[in-house]
């Protein structure tokens, strides 16, 4: 679905990402970690066309759609739910969530069947949906912004750290809910902190460290992987 | 605890080669600006040609304005469009004094300096209220009014007729064919760019900066936004009025039609075309917008202020940034340092600071009380009737869920936000209604949820803000610490950092702020596991070694668990439970919470 090969972008003359690849199959969750200033982020801004790659593809569906516009990508069915929770503050929480179905117009059932679904997941949302969204505490606009990403129905999510100022105790609701979504046909890529707690939920993992692919694996063998160095040592 | 998911990285090697960059070429541009303005000030004598020499001088008077208005409108963040106004002040009331009432040069031009700094708080009254735009339209209503005003006025003003003066002891050559006003109009500007330069590199300079940027953190660092914006407006019309009464010997004459609207654009005009707060960018701006039109297509002078807009639109179409501005994006793309892994972290300071510092338990003595706090939006109670116990040189956590009131009430604490019913005391003193700034100086600090990095300084002035927010002198640690920290991070550019290592800058700020009592506001959100161990180390160094009190919101209940002496649980605003983390940990009125987590 989403293939990255060998990508190198950054700001300025030095590059942050060096050679990354990575693919991310339909149906599968792929889970990113790495320290703070690895390049995770970068790599997430740079496939949904917010950073200009340097050089390397970015094949989605077997599209390049590298050094291609954000609204572009997003058209194609690329969606990235930015850390910092980015929502629309002067629009109610409703109105947020038909934001997302911007990409979708007039399918006005499966809206409403989405819409409903997400507030199975989130109450607090059904609950709040007629106040602003800037009314809403940093850990529900994140929830928000996954909700908006959920409508429209993208190909490809793209997580920047969807654990950011939210409760622990939301994490694996959310997780299940990513992992639900997956199984429908999207594939979705992770980027967290939260290793321990995410990879159950993930399919594969890949640790990027100084800007390149440390090393990938299956999800389920991640922690296993990231106490051998340790031990050799 | 989570080692077993932690990334190991080595230790870090503070050695490490970077390439050496610089973060802003401000000091260059200086010196660049004073050769150019020594062009435009001694070139026409020298070349002997006096009227050049007349143009140029009021080039240079209006390249000193501009100045005055690059300070105001970008490090202190007031968009005056009504500069013109201001100088035409000076100059009118220092013409009237001197002209009309036959007062003498010297106090003529204090009255017309003193009028200036009038029209600035005249100015900053409505930027107490309102910001931005909105500023600039009541501003620039103002300078509208001016010319309007000065014929009305007749009976003081001359009216449409003007003032004529001559002040032959200022005109008349003395040194090298050059009139001491000659001398200081070249000089004036000069010292104008100068003034710029250090006031941006003082403690005076980041507090308008931050104020301007975020009244928030301003305020939680102990500065008064509007202090800030009134010594910006003062700052900014001491110097436009200097120019205002240089302006009078220099052509000799002044009317209502000198001072009309477009003597203010073209100084707004001229800071935006050369590059909004870059210390060469009103000198190029002058030069292209009013040099341009005025000297070298002089036989359209009746179009001037079509070609004012033209060359605006056409230089920030092609220049976003300004001229100087563009310029300089290039070269800091290429010089820029800072970013990756190694970026910003705390583990290397904090071994030093560590060393030899002995061990001691929280006191007894209570540091922030918060008695039956209630705060409401509305209908949503936020806070309900909280009461809270926090011992000096303890580390208390408060945990909840999304939007059960923790960050409610650390902003009642910092006072951001005032408690509709109750009160709290910090160190003994009762400070329910205090002002934010007051309860800062009272030597507490905090971060915020989405940190308040600015991306325009350099990562140290970023951290140098906690330096500047201290109420007293800087310990010998504080100091060896900013040194440190001054050599490694002096050039590098804050906003390649990663979100993490932005809420480590600001939580680093309360460390060198030295605050007595701390709240970290989700500090941990967003860190690595290697960067949580390290925060941990920190928040049990400021307590133990320190002895600072430590106010925890975070989600990371492991984190929470590892580093808290007392947890107070809140739900829907309410406290459900508090106490030592095994007894709370055991209530059954937080198992909930920790689902997901390895702690239960």
């Amino acid at each position: 679905m989403l293939e990255v090969k060998n990508l190198v972008a950054g700001y300025g003359t030095i590059p942050v990402l060096r050679e990354v690849s990575l693919t991310a199959k339909a149906g599968e969750i792929l889970l990113i970690g790495g320290e703070n200033g690895a390049g995770k982020s970068t790599l997430m801004r740079a496939i949904a066309g917010f950073n200009k790659p340097d050089s390397g593809e970015i094949l989605l569906d077997g599209k390049a759609i590298g050094g291609q516009a954000p609204e572009k990508i997003a058209q194609s069915g690329l969606r990235l739910v930015l850390d910092g929770h980015r929502v629309f503050p002067e629009l109610s929480v409703f109105d947020n969530l038909r934001m997302g179905a911007a990409a979708r117009r007039g399918d006005r059932a499966g809206f409403n069947n989405a819409v409903e679904e997400i507030y199975s997941v989130f109450p607090i949302l059904k609950e709040k949906q007629k106040l602003y969204a800037r009314d809403l505490s940093g850990g529900q606009q994140q929830m928000l912004a996954l909700g908006q990403a959920f409508i429209a129905q993208p190909k490809v999510l793209l997580c920047d750290e969807p654990s950011m100022g939210l409760a622990q105790a939301l994490l694996p609701p959310i997780l299940a809910f990513l992992r639900r979504w997956a199984q429908t046909g999207t594939a979705v890529v992770i980027v967290e902190q939260h290793l321990a707690v995410t990879a159950p939920y993930a399919d594969r993992a890949m640790i990027i460290e100084r800007g390149q692919v440390k090393f990938s694996c299956l999800a389920s063998e991640l922690d296993e992987k990231l106490n051998a160095p340790v031990a050799a040592e | 605890m989570q080692t077993a998911t932690s990334i190991q990285t080595g230790p870090v090697s503070m050695a490490e080669t970077k390439p050496k960059g610089r973060f802003n070429s401000d000091l260059t541009q200086v010196w660049i600006g004073v050769a150019l303005i020594a062009i435009t000030g001694f070139g026409p004598v020298i070349a002997g040609n006096s009227y050049w020499i007349h143009t140029f001088q009021l080039v240079n008077i209006y390249i000193a304005a501009a100045i005055f208005q690059n300070m105001l409108f970008v490090d202190a963040g007031q968009k005056s469009f009504g500069q013109g106004a201001i100088l035409g002040l000076a100059a009118y009331v220092a013409a009237i004094l001197y002209g009309l009432h036959g007062w003498s040069f010297g106090g003529a031009s204090m009255g017309g300096i003193v009028a200036a700094i009038l029209g600035g708080l005249l100015f900053a009254l409505p930027a107490l209220r309102v910001q931005g735009f909105h500023l600039g339209f009541v501003t620039m209503s103002a300078a509208i009014v001016f010319p309007q005003l000065l014929v009305t006025l007749d009976k003081w003003t001359n009216g449409i007729n003007g003032i004529s003066v001559t002040v032959p002891a200022l005109t008349n050559p003395v040194v090298f064919g050059m009139s001491p006003l000659a001398i200081a109009v070249a000089v004036f500007p000069m010292i104008a760019l100068a003034s710029h330069y250090l006031i941006r590199r003082s403690k005076l300079g980041r507090s308008m900066f931050v104020a301007a940027l975020s009244p928030e953190a301003a305020r939680s660092l102990g500065i008064k936004p509007g202090v800030m914006r009134f010594t910006a407006f003062v700052i900014a019309s001491i110097g436009t009025g200097i120019c205002g009464i240089l302006y009078l010997p220099t052509v000799a004459f002044v009317s209502p039609q000198g001072f009309n609207i477009e003597l203010s654009f073209v100084f707004f005009f001229a800071v935006v075309v050369g590059g909004r707060g870059q210390m060469l960018g009103p000198i190029i701006g002058i030069w292209i917008v009013y040099i341009l039109p005025n000297i070298l297509l002089a036989g359209f002078v009746e179009y001037r202020l079509l070609m004012y807009g033209c060359l605006t639109l056409l230089a920030v179409m092609a220049f976003p940034d300004g001229i100087v501005g563009s310029v300089e994006r290039l070269r800091a793309k290429r010089k820029q340092t800072g970013g990756g892994e190694q970026a910003f972290r705390i583990d290397g300071f904090l071994a030093d600071l560590q060393a030899g510092k002995t061990v001691r338990e929280p006191s007894e003595e209570i540091a922030v009380e918060v008695r039956n706090g209630t705060k409401k939006f509305g209908e949503v109670v936020a806070v309900s009737a909280v009461d809270l116990k926090v011992r000096k040189g303890e580390v208390h956590g408060l945990i909840g869920a999304n939007g059960s009131g923790k960050t409610s009430l650390l902003n009642v604490l910092s006072g951001l936000s005032r408690l509709n019913t109750g009160s709290f005391m910090i160190n003994g003193v009762d400070a329910t209604n205090m002002a934010a700034d007051r309860i800062a100086n009272m030597s507490l600090g905090r971060t915020f949820q989405a940190p308040r990095i600015f991306s325009q300084l350099s990562l140290w002035d970023n951290l140098k803000i906690g330096m500047d927010a201290r109420v007293g002198p800087a310990s010998a640690d504080v100091t060896a610490l900013a040194k440190a920290m001054e050599e490694s991070f002096g050039q590098d550019s804050a906003n390649l950092l990663s979100h993490g290592q932005r809420r480590l800058v600001e939580v680093m700020r309360t460390v060198l702020k030295e605050a007595t009592i701390v709240l970290f506001d989700e500090p941990a959100a967003g860190l690595s596991q290697s960067e949580r161990t390290n925060f941990a180390n920190l928040v049990k160094f400021l307590s133990r070694q320190m002895g600072k009190t430590v106010i925890l919101v975070e989600h990371d209940l492991d984190l929470v668990w590892g580093i808290a002496d007392t947890i107070t649980v809140l739900e829907q605003g309410r406290v459900v439970s508090s106490g030592k983390p095994d007894v709370v940990a055991k209530d059954p009125a937080v198992q909930h919470m920790f689902v997901g987590s390895r702690h239960a």
